[in-house]
């Protein structure tokens, strides 16, 4: 299979279930709602490294709680204790330091874990509770009632969402991409990160939505539990079992974690599809032959749908 | 279908007071129309049918609709919940009285009392409120604990006194003592709030959107946006109720009180207007 005179291997990417929280950041400017956000998500490229998988959701968004201009982040973790342990870091070293901020939760759930709940002691016993009733609920939301903090702050009060919803995710979703030159293939990775940024519900949890340094199960250290992708390494032709055709001068992953095994087929095909071109010698995708994840992309059939 | 009782002319002339705390979705729900009509109904000292009074139409569903005057007809819909109950007339005292849930739409004017000790659900008066609005039940240290009263006319005196929790929304006049020792909770007045609003409050929000006497046991903390209300005005807007232009990102004059107290109340008024 071809796109662009670019093949498509054969093959899948291999994902996992974690779990997910969608939450809304405002402020006063959507400057200071994204510098909040960007801080928040900073350091979240990996669970293993970094206890959460996190990135800002899709375009800004159009309507927000409270109305103020709003950026949406999607933010993953192992279980749904270690989500709360990371909302309730990131949000209060992140998003209550940032100027003129709001946090709100945008994934109603059964499911919920606590944040504002906990962040309220901050407010040494000046902070507020409101409860907005299941009534009051706007057209087209969900009815259910909302308890916000808001908590005293040096330029007015910080408003957070007392719970947040939590719900399944699918992170580790991938795809390789092989270029002829590390310029081509590099371009090639921006353009899929940018078609990929317009599909809701998914995240590019790495610098820039692209990884150079992808990863291999395991190690000749015992200690390490990953090390790097020789195989897919252009330097280390030769001296391992190369994966990478001739020609090859350079590969990017992209590595993709959605709401749902959909989304994440979804960007797939945008970004292959947008990656594919001249330069760009080849599409292929990482796993562990079907042992380690639930979920398997495999990439022609997605790419052969409409 | 709803089910549809009509209040019968003779018992309109009644010259009594009556009690219909039986009329909710809740009593009415999957009987036979019969047995609906034998519910029981207070008038004066005597205990009478519900179809000596009323001309019911239609077996119990949980979708209840009244048409008559029931200004003398005290506790309509009290002790609601669920469903929704239609009232397309006046009504008397304590109508959605120990509320806990669904929805209870007057169509007309409600008598003092209305949704005193509610807990949760919907009241919606389209005429006026009578005094004591969501006040505490004989004997109870708290008034409404939950749920949401929407008045789009004015309020008598003392609405909302000691709230503990829920919201009220008033789009006329709130008469004197508005929030008077309220616990917590938020009242919204977008008309004029009444003097000696939020005496004795020990906490809860008091929100007013035209200039308004202040009690000297508030204390002025400064004018201030406060994007939080958006989250309610969303809510209020789409019930219908109109919001002045300044609202949304408006600046909130806060002042907080009744120091007599803890303190911990406030009153935000919206600047400009």
């Amino acid at each position: 299979m071809e796109i662009d005179g670019t093949f498509i291997e054969d093959t899948y990417a291999e994902a996992f279930t974690l779990r997910a929280a969608r939450l809304i950041i405002t402020a006063d400017s959507l400057r200071w709602a994204t510098i909040a956000a960007k801080t928040m998500i900073g350091f979240a490229t990996s669970v293993i490294g970094c206890g959460c998988e996190a990135g800002l959701d899709g375009p800004d968004v159009a309507r927000t709680p409270d109305g103020r201009p709003g950026v949406r982040v999607l933010l993953f973790a192992r279980s749904a204790e270690a989500l709360q342990d990371q909302l309730v870091r990131r949000v209060g070293q992140c998003v209550m330091t940032a100027a003129t901020t709001a946090c709100f939760d945008d994934l109603p759930s059964e499911e919920t874990v606590r944040v504002g709940s906990v962040l309220r002691f901050f407010g040494d016993g000046h902070q507020v509770s409101k409860v907005l009733d299941a009534a009051l609920a706007p057209p087209g939301a969900p009815p259910r009632p909302r308890r916000i903090w808001r908590i005293p702050v040096m330029d007015g009060e910080f408003v957070v969402e007392d719970r947040f919803g939590v719900r399944k995710g699918v992170a580790g979703g991938n795809f390789l991409i092989l270029g002829a030159t590390p310029e081509a293939a590099l371009r090639a990775a921006e353009r899929a990160a940018r078609a990929i940024r317009e599909v809701g519900n998914v995240i590019l949890p790495f610098p820039g939505g692209i990884v150079r340094s992808g990863s291999k199960v395991g190690a000749k250290y015992r200690k390490m539990i990953a090390s790097t992708n020789s195989p897919y390494c252009p330097t280390l032709r030769g001296s391992v079992a190369s994966a990478l055709p001739d020609g090859v001068a350079a590969v990017y992953e992209i590595v993709l974690d959605g709401l749902g095994v959909e989304e994440i087929e979804r960007a797939t095909a945008a970004g292959v599809r947008a990656a594919c071109g001249p330069g760009v010698l080849r599409i292929s995708a990482g796993n562990y032959g079907g042992r380690l994840g639930k979920h398997l992309i495999r990439l022609r059939p997605l790419l052969s749908r409409a | 279908m709803a089910t549809l009782l009509t209040m019968r002319a003779e018992a309109e002339r009644l010259a009594l007071p009556i009690e219909a705390a039986a009329i909710r979705p809740d009593t009415i729900a999957g009987r036979s129309r019969r047995e609906i009509e034998g519910l029981p109904i207070v008038a004066g000292n005597r205990t009478e049918r519900l179809g000596d009074l009323f001309e019911v139409r239609g077996d119990g569903v949980e979708e209840v609709e009244i048409e008559g005057d029931l200004a003398r007809v005290a506790l309509v819909g009290a002790g609601m919940g669920r469903g929704s109950l239609v009232v397309r007339g006046p009504v008397g005292p304590r109508a959605g009285s120990r509320m806990s849930g669904g929805r209870l739409a007057l169509g007309s004017d409600a008598g003092p009392l209305a949704g005193e000790g509610m807990t949760g659900g919907l009241l919606r008066i389209r005429g006026t409120a009578g005094d004591h609005l969501a006040a505490p039940l004989p004997g109870h240290p708290r008034g409404m604990n939950g749920g949401v009263i929407l008045v789009e006319g004015n309020t008598g005196a003392m609405a909302a006194m000691r709230m503990r929790r829920g919201t009220i929304a008033i789009a006329g006049d709130a008469g004197p003592g508005a929030g008077c020792a309220m616990l917590a909770g938020s009242l919204f007045v977008f008309g004029r709030l009444g003097a000696g609003a939020g005496a004795l409050m020990e906490r809860g929000t008091i929100v007013a959107f035209r200039p308004h006497p202040v009690l000297a046991v508030f204390l002025d903390t400064g004018a201030f946006r406060q994007p939080f209300l958006n989250l309610y005005f969303d809510g209020l807007e789409a019930a219908g109720f109109a919001l002045p232009r300044e609202a949304r990102g408006g600046r909130y004059r806060r002042r907080v009180g009744d120091i007599s107290g803890p303190g911990k109340g406030e009153i935000l008024t919206l600047e400009g207007t």
